[in-house]
């Protein structure tokens, strides 16, 4: 008789309990939000990314009977239902690179920073990163950004969009090709010297 | 580097934590559904606990309880069965469970008597896996009735009958919490700034050993919690905040196990590292089916259950020596 050591059960198992035990999709909340919130923080910025957060998880709760169980791993899943909700805030996600385009100060990390130098040695990069990001089709940043923030590989972030893993593959290529070429004036010495 | 290093860079002083206010909507639906949906049968309660209409607040310390325990009365076979129950559970998940569930109790006014029924206090000296000389292998345990009970809802007033069937009426019954119940319906709503408050108050009022011990005060943070929500039957918005404050006291862990009597519980626990309580933990029990509050358990550093209170939870009553 000795306290239960946490078992880990893969998502997948854990969505197909919470079909008669709801109150069992908390642990996959408790697993992923962190992480989603992290993203979508970093779309949106921390104000709207609240709000989606939670939308994403209630939204994959009540969508939870539709989940493929030979999926172990969820994220994809619920990074896909990020993303479709992160849709109806592009023009919020626009203006925050707008923002640090033109400002050189970053909307969304400033508020979590105390590496002041770093942020002024990254603004001339982070300018035109974010100049070149709000100026991508949304269907070649989503796929850009589930790789760059979420680490998602091309095959999950293949599954989130609902695309084939070579649209995903060809679309990424096209945006990075985009944001080398805005970035082709940076001397990446500068961004070495941050660490 | 290139436009991924950078892409990563801008990334990288965003933290990842999740928001208190996505979490408090996220922990309520899931546990909201669960109300509304058909689910399988719970398990069964003890035979001790009443199966109507409750509230759920025991009423007896933590401290003063299971030492009461000690005094063994009635020995009883404890069968050897593995640790089993509900899903593991993180702090926060398992508070805003109990939180959730406190919510949906009914509010009483300070002055409402409630029955406290019988509980039972166990004790296994020598922990329930040490088998009894002599014995097939099955350990032994001493199993207490407490006498039944009643007290109103903010504690100023207990009721008990006596040896010779008596109803004893009287004033401030002996209760283990801190904090007033006057007091305690006026604290902090916010579940941090009510875990800033008690923690500030017990730094105040606690000798620990040595002097500004955190993990002592934390650990008296959480008798603070525990004792509020098991003294007094409190408006449930702030048996919630309590529950929801849990996790923002340093050390508490959930634990779950099947109990001494044999049935399944899960609870908060904390440790006790004191020279005077060595390496034990002491844990606030919940029914796993319903979340109310069950008792108290103490838990040895080995995870062997040594003692546990166990008590029904308070049914509110037209006064005092009335049994529902």
């Amino acid at each position: 008789m000795t306290p239960q050591e946490p078992a880990v059960a893969d998502d997948a198992s854990v969505i197909l309990r919470s079909r008669h035990e709801p109150e069992a999709f908390a642990a996959l909340f408790t697993r992923h939000s962190a992480t989603i919130q992290r993203y979508v923080t970093r779309r949106l910025g921390p104000v709207a990314a609240d709000d989606v957060v939670a939308d994403t998880f209630l939204l994959a709760f009540r969508q939870r009977d539709a989940y493929d169980p030979a999926r172990a791993n969820a994220l994809p899943w619920l990074y896909g239902i990020a993303t479709n909700l992160i849709s109806r805030h592009r023009r919020d996600e626009i203006r925050l690179y707008r923002a640090l385009a033109r400002t050189g100060t970053d909307p969304v990390t400033a508020p979590f920073t105390d590496h002041v130098d770093n942020a002024v040695a990254a603004s001339m990069a982070g300018r035109q990163l974010a100049a070149a990001l709000a100026r991508l089709p949304a269907s070649h940043r989503d796929p850009l950004l589930l790789v760059a923030w979420g680490d998602l590989s091309y095959e999950e972030t293949a599954r989130a969009l609902g695309v084939p893993k070579g649209t995903v593959r060809s679309r990424i290529s096209r945006a990075r090709a985009r944001l080398r070429k805005m970035l082709g004036d940076i001397d990446p010495t500068m961004l070495e010297e941050k660490q | 580097m290139n436009e991924m290093d950078l892409l990563t860079r801008l990334r990288a002083e965003v933290p990842a934590e999740v928001s208190p206010r996505a979490a408090d909507r996220c922990y309520a639906a899931f546990a909201a559904e669960r109300h509304t949906e058909p689910r399988r049968a719970a398990p069964a309660a003890p035979r001790w606990r009443p199966s109507s209409a409750r509230l759920s607040l025991p009423r007896l310390a933590l401290a003063a309880g299971l030492a009461a325990a000690a005094a063994a009365g009635i020995v009883v076979a404890v069968p050897r069965s593995p640790a089993h129950g509900p899903a593991p559970l993180t702090v926060r998940e398992l508070a805003y469970r109990a939180a959730t569930a406190a919510l949906a109790a009914p509010s009483v006014a300070p002055s409402q008597w409630a029955y406290m029924g019988v509980g039972h206090s166990t004790n296994c000296p020598k922990g329930p896996d040490t088998p009894a000389a002599g014995s097939s292998g099955i350990p032994y345990c001493s199993i207490t009735d407490q006498p039944e009970s009643w007290q109103t809802a903010d504690g100023t007033r207990g009721a008990y009958y006596d040896e010779h069937g008596h109803l004893v009426v009287r004033d401030n019954p002996s209760v283990g919490a801190q904090i007033a119940y006057a007091s305690a319906v006026k604290l902090p709503a916010d579940p941090r700034a009510l875990v800033k408050y008690l923690y500030g108050n017990v730094s105040r009022t606690d000798s620990v050993s040595p002097p500004g011990n955190a993990s002592e005060l934390w650990l008296g943070t959480f008798y603070a919690v525990v004792g509020l929500l098991q003294d007094y039957i409190l408006p449930p918005r702030l048996a919630a905040e309590l529950f929801r404050a849990l996790p923002y006291v340093h050390g508490v862990r959930v634990m779950q196990a099947a109990g001494l009597v044999g049935f399944t519980w899960v609870g908060f626990t904390a440790e006790s590292r004191s020279v005077r309580v060595p390496a034990r933990t002491q844990t606030m029990m919940l029914d796993p089916s319903t979340y109310a509050v069950t008792g108290a358990a103490t838990v040895s550093a080995s995870g062997r259950i040594l003692a546990t209170m166990e008590v029904p939870a308070k049914i509110p009553v037209s006064g005092p020596g009335v049994r529902p």
